[in-house]
C-alpha cells in the first residue's frame, strides 16, 4: 500500500507540477524510497515514445528524484544539518540548471553560526551582498519570487547585471524560517514557474530533514537527561544510611521511598561520645533536583554541627542541644534557600546510658510514640517552627528542646509527610495520624523491623492504585532491656 | 483553585476556593505579589473553602511574610478548616502568622 501511494504521489507531483506540494511532503520521508523505486520502474518500463529533443524530460526527473533521494537519506545517515543544506543547494542548482546560487541561513533557527551563514555556490560574497542590497530595497525579505530580467527590477534599473534571471525561495517550516535559496542566471527570462514549484518540493524536503534531525538531537538529549538523573538518584541513594546503628540497648529499622529520580526526604544518624545516639529525619519543601540538592546540604549540615566541639568545659556542652542545632541549620541555611522554599526536621540524641531523649521538633511531623509502662500510643505536642521561614536571630525563641525519659519496650515512630498525606480512596483521603496511631497500637509489641512492615503494608494498601506523590520515610525504633551482646 | 479579590477601604480580602498546591502557588503568588497590595492596611484570607494545603502553597504565604512585615500590612487567615490549620501548626506558622476563627475577629484584627 505504502509502494503504491508513494509512487502515485511522486509521479502524479511530477506530471502535474502546478499541485501544491507541501501537503503530501511530511510523509515522503516514509515513503520516498519505496515511491521513488515505483516511478523509476514507471519510467525505465515505459513504452517508447518520441521525446522532444527540446525537452529532455526523462533525464531530468531522474536528476530531481535522486535529489530528493538524497535529502530524504542524509537523516538515516546521520548527517548534520550544514550537509542538508549543501545537498540542498546542490540539487537546486542541478535541477534548474542555475549558474550560481546562495543561500542565506537564520543562525538562530539553523544552529550554524554567523560566519557560516551563508553558502556560495559559483558565486563570490560580494557579488552576492550586491544583489541582497538590491533586491532588500524592493522586495519583502520573504516570500517565493522569480524575476526574469534583474535590470528591470527596481533595485537594479540602470545597471547593467552580470545575472539576469533570478529565483528567490524562502526555507520555511511549521514553525520556523530557516532561510532563503537564491538562484540566478545569466541569460534573461530562463526560469519558468514550474522551476519554483520542484525548488518548493526540494526545499519542503530539507525542511522535513532538518527537522527530523532536530527531533534526534531532542531525544538524544532527553536520554542523556534522564541518565544524568539516574545517576543522581544513585548519588543521592548513597546519602541514605545503609547501615543502621545496633546496639543491645534498641533497635532501628528504616524505609524511605521517594516519589521521583531523587527527593527531598532525607534521615540520617551518628553515635557520639558516650553512648548517645543522634537521629534526624527532615523533609525539603517541594520535590526534585532542587529537593535533593538541599537534601544533600542539610545532611552536610548535620554532620558538621554534630562535631565534637575539643573546646567544651564540660561533658554536656561538646555536643550542640536539639534547639541550639536547629538555630545554627537555620542560619545556615538562609543564605541558600529559595525564599518560598523550607525544611521541616526534628533532631533526637538519645542517651542510652541514661535511658532518655532529647529532641527538637523545627516544624516536623509529630513524634508518635508508644509508652510501654503505661501502655499508651500518643503524639508528642511541642511547637517549633519549619527551618529557612525566619532567617533571623529571632528563630531561636521559636525552638524548643524536649526531654523524655523512656522504658524498655517503648516505640518511637518518626516519619516524614509523604506517609500521613498519602492519598487513598477516591484520591481525597489521606492516610492520616489516626491510622498511622491505630496502627502502632495494634503492634507495638513486635519488633522494630515488624512495626515497619506492619505499617508500611497497611499504608500500601490504602494507596493501592494512587500514585505516590511525595516522599515517604518511615523509622521505628523500639527501646529494649539491655542484654549482653551475643558473644563474637 | 480560584482566587477572588474583594477589596475595600483600607482591607484586601482574598478568598481561596479549591486546592493550593504547587500548579495553583502560581495564581495566588503573581495575586500577593502585587506592589500595590502593600498600600493597603490588612490582607484578610478567606479559608472558608480552601480544601488543602501543600508546602509550595504555605511557601507562597512564607516568601511574603517579611515583606508585609516590613509594609507593615497585617496578614489575617480566618474561616481554616482543621485540616488546614494542622498544617500550619505542624509548621510552627500558627506562632507566627494570625489566624482567627471567623470574618468578625479578622476585622477586628
Amino acid at each position: 500500500m505504502a509502494l503504491l501511494i508513494g509512487g502515485v504521489a511522486v509521479s502524479s507531483l511530477l506530471a502535474d507540477r502546478g499541485t501544491e506540494t507541501s501537503s503530501w511532503a511530511p510523509w515522503l520521508l516514509l515513503v520516498a524510497d519505496l515511491g521513488i523505486l515505483a516511478v523509476l520502474a514507471k519510467l525505465f518500463f515505459r513504452p517508447a515514445a518520441p521525446v522532444p529533443a527540446e525537452k529532455p524530460a526523462v533525464p531530468r526527473r531522474h536528476d530531481e528524484i535522486l535529489s530528493l533521494q538524497r535529502l530524504a537519506q542524509i537523516v538515516q545517515r546521520g548527517q548534520t544539518s550544514t550537509q542538508v543544506y549543501r545537498v540542498l543547494l546542490e540539487s537546486a542548482v542541478q535541477t534548474v540548471r542555475a549558474d550560481a546560487a546562495w543561500l542565506d541561513l537564520d543562525p538562530s533557527h539553523t544552529g550554524i553560526d554567523e560566519t557560516n551563514a551563508t553558502q556560495y555556490y559559483h558565486l563570490l560574497p560580494q557579488q552576492a551582498d550586491t544583489l541582497r542590497t538590491g533586491l532588500l530595497a524592493h522586495l519583502p525579505a520573504e516570500g517565493d519570487y522569480v524575476t526574469n530580467d534583474l535590470n528591470q527590477h527596481p533595485g537594479f534599473v540602470g545597471t547593467s547585471q552580470a545575472f539576469r534571471s533570478l529565483i528567490q525561495l524562502p526555507i520555511r517550516g511549521l514553525h520556523n524560517n530557516y532561510g532563503t535559496l537564491y538562484l540566478i542566471k545569466i541569460e534573461p527570462r530562463t526560469f519558468a514557474p514550474e522551476d519554483l514549484n520542484i525548488l518548493q518540493t526540494f526545499t519542503n524536503q530539507a525542511v522535513l530533514s532538518i527537522e527530523n534531525l532536530e527531533l534526534m538531537r531532542t531525544s538524544l538529549e532527553n536520554q542523556r537527561t534522564q541518565e544524568e538523573l539516574k545517576i543522581a538518584s544513585q548519588v543521592q541513594d548513597s546519602l541514605i544510611p545503609k547501615n543502621l546503628p545496633t546496639d543491645n540497648w534498641f533497635e532501628i529499622s528504616s524505609h524511605s521511598l521517594a516519589a521521583k529520580e531523587v527527593g527531598g526526604d532525607f534521615y540520617d544518624f551518628l553515635h557520639l561520645q558516650g553512648r548517645r545516639l543522634a537521629v534526624i529525619i527532615g523533609d525539603v519543601s517541594g520535590k526534585g533536583v532542587t529537593a535533593a540538592f538541599h537534601m544533600a546540604q542539610m545532611k552536610g549540615i548535620f554532620h558538621s554541627l554534630m562535631q565534637e566541639n575539643p573546646l567544651a568545659r564540660n561533658e554536656r556542652d561538646k555536643f550542640p542541644v536539639p534547639s541550639k542545632f536547629m538555630a545554627q541549620a537555620n542560619t545556615a541555611l538562609s543564605h541558600c534557600l529559595e525564599k518560598s522554599s523550607f525544611i521541616t526536621s526534628s533532631l533526637y540524641i538519645i542517651d542510652y546510658e541514661q535511658g532518655g531523649f532529647v529532641f527538637a521538633r523545627a516544624g516536623h511531623c509529630h513524634t508518635l510514640y508508644y509508652h510501654a509502662l503505661r501502655e499508651e500510643v500518643f503524639y508528642f505536642q511541642s511547637a517549633g517552627l519549619g527551618l529557612g521561614i525566619i532567617r533571623n536571630d529571632s528563630y531561636e525563641k521559636h525552638i524548643k528542646n524536649q526531654f523524655y525519659d523512656y522504658s524498655p519496650g517503648d516505640v518511637m515512630v518518626i516519619y516524614t509527610d509523604g506517609i500521613v498525606e498519602a492519598r487513598g480512596g477516591d484520591g481525597t483521603d489521606e492516610y492520616g495520624e489516626d491510622r498511622l496511631k491505630q496502627r502502632l497500637e495494634e503492634s507495638y509489641f513486635q519488633d522494630a523491623e515488624n512495626i515497619k512492615s506492619f505499617i508500611l503494608d497497611d499504608l500500601n494498601g490504602f494507596t493501592h492504585g494512587h500514585p505516590i506523590h511525595d516522599d515517604q520515610t518511615l523509622l521505628v525504633i523500639k527501646f529494649k532491656s539491655a542484654q549482653p551482646l551475643p558473644l563474637a | 483553585m480560584k482566587v477572588t479579590a474583594q477589596p475595600s477601604a483600607d482591607t484586601l480580602t482574598l478568598l481561596l476556593d479549591g486546592e493550593l498546591d504547587a500548579s495553583s502557588a502560581i495564581v495566588l503568588d503573581t495575586e500577593l505579589a502585587k506592589p500595590d497590595i502593600l498600600n493597603y492596611r490588612k490582607v484578610l484570607i478567606d479559608c472558608a473553602k480552601l480544601s488543602y494545603i501543600s508546602s509550595a502553597g504555605l511557601g507562597v504565604f512564607i516568601s511574603h511574610l517579611q515583606r508585609f512585615q516590613d509594609a507593615n500590612v497585617k496578614l489575617v487567615f480566618f474561616n481554616m478548616q482543621e485540616k488546614v490549620f494542622n498544617v500550619f501548626e505542624i509548621l510552627g506558622l500558627d506562632a507566627l502568622m494570625t489566624i482567627v476563627p471567623s470574618v468578625t475577629e479578622a476585622e477586628a484584627a
